[in-house]
């Protein structure tokens, strides 16, 4: 024992027991390093982006809205149909933040395998692919292409929902697909 | 360059107006100061809110409010400033690493759903758009406070360096935290457990996922650690009863108005420490009723989807009898509320233990998901449960620190009550649920709402086994004096 300064303090005495805690402690530290898996804890970003340029990236489940109006701008989605049974799901609140007009009134407009062929055809239809939630709440994302042709429209301003196959919906420029089926109301 | 000034202005304003509250503790100081200043920037936007109502609205009133009243609050306290070098040290010192990382190295928060729902209406908020889009269940689900900070930039920007800000500002009140309690330890012991916990801690992926991370869990967690340090040794660390009292009812302010499930939190912390020495029925209402009233603010500024119809007005009115109720059990049965509170370990781990029996086949999937990513590495905590697990196990067999033992009270209670909020989350649309295998989980993640405690807890649980006969490493520690949470006050003791 050394006396300190009116202190009575022991010397540091290594006991099996010490031994075996700081044992311990090295085995957590290394199986943290080195058994699970590598996760980066931040992403690095060259320069501000706004919340839809990471959305568009990042390929957000949620980020139907802000691609489209990313791509877009503010433009009027409609036969969106119902999340339950027969449609694709766009938050209120994300279509208000990303100014889209929504109507989910009627259901998408059913194509068949010719006319989803024959709209990819039509020379100058590009397509912006995203997701976002869909038929039922089973946590269920469908892929959803988004169809414009400047050709045809250089100025969109209507998308007409469309399924395109069992679990792959459309989002057509109105005019762009009234080529393809006629009128539609 | 809004930016860095609105920063740098914060940085001192909340030196100023914490040092109002307590001026000699710079782990408290500038964290309270910035507390106050996000309850005063939900209390502006809910004046924004209103007056918007009333057509009575220009471009950044919001801004400008908030600019206002952040001054009107610090003036008392700019006459302390000259004498809190450290404190601007440190709260400038935050700002500046925060716009180092965030503008210079472009570190960002670690791309999630979440995140990107808080920074999408962070944008929205800043760029003036109406409160209501806040309101639906799922923009709920992502708080209030933080958007509404990351939103305090003008034309759709935010300010992203709030992340970094609040972290440092959690550390330092770990830090500071810590400190006080191990101060009954040597200086050799306090090496080596806080040396102990820091690398099992530190070693795991999710602290430093939280550093960057756009969500509410560090906000939380700040507001929890510096409430319960308060509530622990707020006789020590403050002058006076009133400015403890403003501390705690701050940080449940921000708690209740971060996450969904911090009112739930909140009122648990009220019940857990309702029966500590020197704690007044007034107290206990007081809190309660902020918790209340920051539910029902930001409720109604949203517009939330909650308070339709009847639920409008039946909702405060239940909340107003509550407190009522409260206040009458106080003064004609003292006894038997102080006993409520002494139970609400129990009854929370009744109810635990209860829907675990109801729903075992739906909870099955949750409860191997629990394990697996808080036990197995899959959840970004690592390894380090099992370290904990073994201080814990061995606290049975030593003499055991009462902070030790209070404090590990605390982390089970909420913990519990985490659990809780999971299962009514997830089992809005069915039978309940404790999540999924991921660090992003939102039961996972939760977890960070209690690092602060859980490392304080985990750096006087080494220490004491480190200090017992067990190691052979004898050096017995002065006890800390502390507040009992265990034994209920009897009628009329202290109250």
């Amino acid at each position: 024992m050394i006396a300190q300064q009116g202190r009575v303090v022991k010397k540091f005495k290594l006991s099996k027991r010490l031994v075996a805690l700081v044992v311990a402690a090295l085995l957590i530290v290394s199986a943290n390093l080195f058994l699970t898996k590598r996760t980066i804890p931040f992403q690095r970003l060259h320069g501000y982006q706004t919340a839809a340029e990471m959305i568009e990236n990042k390929n957000w489940n949620w980020g139907l809205a802000f691609i489209v109006s990313l791509n877009q701008g503010e433009v009027t989605l409609d036969h969106l149909g119902n999340l339950e049974n027969n449609g694709i799901f766009i938050p209120d609140e994300l279509a208000q933040v990303t100014n889209l007009q929504l109507d989910a009134k009627v259901p998408p407009i059913v194509l068949s395998a010719e006319d989803s062929f024959a709209l990819r055809q039509i020379a100058g239809t590009s397509a912006t692919i995203s997701k976002t939630r869909c038929l039922n709440r089973g946590y269920k994302y469908c892929e959803v292409d988004i169809l414009t042709n400047d050709s045809v429209n250089d100025s969109p301003k209507r998308f007409v929902g469309v399924r395109l196959s069992a679990n792959v919906f459309g989002l057509v420029e109105a005019q762009l697909l009234e080529k393809v089926i006629g009128q539609v109301n | 360059m809004l930016d860095l000034s609105l920063l740098v202005f914060i940085a001192l304003a909340s030196v100023a107006i914490g040092c109002q509250v307590v001026l000699k503790h710079l782990w408290l100081t500038v964290p309270i100061g910035f507390l106050a200043i996000v309850v005063l920037r939900v209390a502006t936007y809910a004046v924004t809110a209103f007056l918007a109502q009333l057509q009575v609205s220009f471009e950044n009133l919001d801004l400008w409010l908030f600019i206002a009243s952040v001054v009107a609050v610090s003036i008392p306290g700019l006459k302390n400033l000259p004498k809190q070098g450290w404190a601007i040290l440190v709260s400038v010192g935050f700002v500046a690493l925060a716009e180092f990382g965030s503008r210079v190295l472009g570190l960002f928060t670690k791309p999630h759903g979440d995140s990107l729902w808080i920074l999408a209406l962070a944008e929205y908020v800043s760029g003036g758009g109406s409160a209501s889009v806040m309101g639906t269940s799922m923009s709920l689900k992502r708080g209030f406070s933080l958007i509404l900070m990351l939103g305090l930039g003008e034309g759709k920007t935010r300010i992203d360096e709030f992340m970094p800000i609040i972290f440092g500002m959690l550390a330092i009140v770990t830090i500071g935290f810590g400190l006080h309690v191990m101060r009954g330890f040597s200086r050799r012991v306090l090496v080596i457990a806080t040396a102990a916990v820091a690398l099992t801690v530190f070693t795991a992926a999710m602290p430093w996922i939280a550093v960057f991370y756009v969500n509410g869990h560090t906000l939380v967690a700040l507001g929890l650690t510096v409430v319960v340090a308060t509530m622990l040794f707020g006789h020590e660390l403050f002058a006076s009863r009133g400015a403890q009292l403003f501390t705690v009812c701050l940080g449940l302010s921000v708690v209740t108005l971060t996450r969904p499930e911090g009112a739930l939190l909140s009122l648990v912390v009220i019940a857990l420490f309702a029966n500590r020495k020197g704690s007044k029925p007034t107290d206990v209402l007081v809190s309660i009723a902020t918790v209340f009233a920051s539910f029902l603010t930001w409720m109604y500024v949203v517009n939330s989807y909650l308070l339709t119809g009847r639920v409008a007005w039946l909702l405060p009115l239940g909340m107003v009898l509550f407190v009522a109720g409260v206040w009458a059990i106080y003064r004609w049965v003292p006894k038997l509320i102080n006993r409520l509170f002494a139970l609400t370990p129990l009854i929370l781990l009744t109810v635990f233990v209860g829907l675990q029996i109801v729903f075992f086949g739906a909870l099955q999937k949750g409860d191997r998901s629990l394990f697996t990513n808080l036990f197995l590495g899959f959840g970004a905590w690592g390894f380090m449960l099992w370290g904990f697990l073994v201080i814990t196990v061995l606290s049975f067999f030593l003499e055991r620190q009462r902070i030790f033992g209070t404090l590990m009270r605390v982390l089970g209670t909420l913990v519990l009550t985490s659990f809780l909020a999971k299962m009514v989350d997830g089992g809005q649309f069915g039978a309940p649920t404790l999540g999924r295998v991921g660090w992003d989980d939102s039961l996972n993640r939760m977890w960070f709402h209690f690092i602060g405690l859980f490392i304080v807890t985990a750096v006087v649980g080494v220490a004491q086994v480190l200090t017992s006969k067990f190691v052979g490493f004898n050096f017995k520690p002065r006890s800390i004096d502390t507040v009992d949470l265990e034994t209920p006050l009897a009628a009329g003791e202290s109250k």
